[in-house]
């Protein structure tokens, strides 16, 4: 059975309306290798400075790269610079 | 502009020890405290920057869940102001200045007009200063509807100005009359006349009756279009006569230069001093100017100190630049001279015949004891017609 954020999504999907319209899924913005800035996370699970684990309410989002630091952080936005590796969803 | 910000708000730089010092941080997110530069330093650390107001919701949760919060450094903020807590003269200089900045950016020291070419710098000026708009003058109290309106009545090549007062510059932009063309009454009767005597080549009539023929010799003021013409009723008819009339007329001019002349030899001295100017005052502290000989060429640029565009103190500093020089006599150089002479004299040739073109011509070179002499004489094909009401 799809949850609540999974109907949104699709609604979003029909509607052709961008996806974190309805839903608040998370929002990934990457500006080259050195800064993303995620939006609407839930919160940081693992935080060293070649890994940052980021919770995104339905998955994670892992991030690896070197000397990778939190730039600034609210309730719903990040951003992380440093040298990005790889980005991955869990 | 954002450290500085932070700065005056005083920041804090936090290190947490902690099995999970994410825990920390994802608190400060959603407790809507707001942190930065965050960088983990081991394993169980991580250190960051809060604003120092944030600082006691923080430390609340030192010792919660095994979690060490310590204070690594404090910026700005309280720590400014204890600082400069006892340096009682610091704070009064820092208070008068800006005081004396406020107070300064209420009057005029920059006047600067765009826009104008024909009328000069100086009349506007001149007028400004009849409304009361000069250096110095309390901007607030200016009318800019007045000034404009009193600056346009009494220049009139003046077609639409524009008065713009920020902090204590003014910005006069300025847009000139343009000169009406002059008005031909074609039912107004003219006959038109011999500007200059010589032999016509060329007649062409559009209005009125040619009163020469192709091949005369006129002289100055002869009429040479008639405006009285012959009607078919047999009466005379008055008309405004239209026409050119070419003829080949001819021009002597001269021109004398002295063989010798005073000329001004630089020394190799140049004397640079400086003035402190405030306000209107000029603060001879950095130089005495009347120390400077009469024989020199002297150079002033006054700068008042401020922000190009934006606002003007009313300090400045005037350069005085001293060039000493000698005179003495010399001999001219005579090519060069004659040279200057004949293009200064084809230049008025050019500006006699407006209307035509120079045929030929002719230099003749002179000289005597003291004077250098040149004269053209020139052969030209012009326009000799001249309306004459």
């Amino acid at each position: 059975m799809s949850s609540m954020k999974d109907r949104s999504e699709l609604l979003a999907d029909r509607l052709e309306l961008p996806s974190d319209a309805l839903s608040g899924t998370v929002k990934l913005s990457i500006n080259g290798r050195r800064r993303v800035l995620i939006e609407n996370h839930r919160g940081i699970i693992s935080y060293e400075d070649t890994l940052i684990v980021i919770d995104c309410g339905n998955m994670k989002a892992i991030i690896r790269g070197d000397e990778l630091k939190l730039g600034a952080m609210d309730k719903s936005d990040m951003l992380i610079r440093g040298r990005l590796l790889s980005i991955e969803f869990e | 502009m954002e450290k500085l910000y932070n700065l005056a708000k005083g920041t804090v730089r936090l290190m947490i020890t902690a099995s999970e010092p994410e825990r920390i941080l994802n608190y400060c997110s959603q407790n809507g405290i707001d942190f930065w530069d965050a960088s983990p330093k081991s394993d169980y650390c991580v250190c960051f920057s809060v604003s120092a107001s944030d600082y006691p919701r923080i430390i609340e949760q030192n010792g919660k869940n095994g979690c060490e919060i310590r204070l690594i450094s404090s910026k700005g903020g309280k720590n400014i102001a204890k600082a400069v807590k006892r340096r009682y003269a610091l704070c009064i200089g820092f208070g008068l200045c800006v005081i004396l900045l406020a107070i300064s950016s209420l009057f005029i020291w920059q006047i600067d007009i765009i826009g104008n070419s024909a009328v000069s710098d100086g009349e506007i000026y001149r007028a400004l200063e009849q409304q009361g708009v000069h250096s110095g003058t309390f901007w607030p109290k200016i009318n800019t509807d007045e000034v404009k309106n009193a600056v346009l009545s009494s220049i009139k090549d003046i077609a639409w100005l524009s008065v713009n007062v920020s902090n204590s510059r003014v910005e006069i932009i300025v847009h000139e009359r343009i000169k009406k063309p002059e008005i031909i009454n074609s039912n107004q009767y003219a006959e038109i006349n011999a500007k200059r005597s010589g032999i016509i080549t060329n007649i062409s009539v559009l209005e009125g009756t040619a009163v020469k023929a192709v091949g005369d010799t006129v002289l100055k003021g002869d009429m040479l279009i008639s405006g009285v013409m012959d009607s078919q009723t047999g009466d005379k008819r008055l008309v405004h006569a239209m026409g050119t009339v070419e003829a080949r007329t001819w021009y002597e001019m001269s021109a004398q230069c002295p063989l010798y002349e005073t000329v001004k030899t630089e020394k190799k001295s140049t004397k640079t001093k400086y003035s402190l100017v405030i306000g209107k005052k000029r603060l001879k502290i950095l130089s005495d100017s009347r120390n400077i000989s009469a024989g020199c060429d002297k150079i002033n640029k006054l700068r008042y100190l401020g922000v190009n565009g934006a606002f003007t103190l009313p300090v400045g500093i005037l350069k005085l630049q001293c060039t000493e020089y000698e005179t003495e006599i010399k001999a001219v150089d005579e090519a060069e001279a004659v040279a200057r002479m004949k293009r200064t004299l084809l230049s008025q040739l050019e500006q006699s015949i407006s209307d035509g073109t120079v045929s030929e011509k002719n230099f003749t070179v002179s000289k005597d004891e003291n004077c250098l002499s040149v004269t053209l004489r020139a052969e030209c094909v012009e326009n000799i017609g001249a309306e004459n009401d």
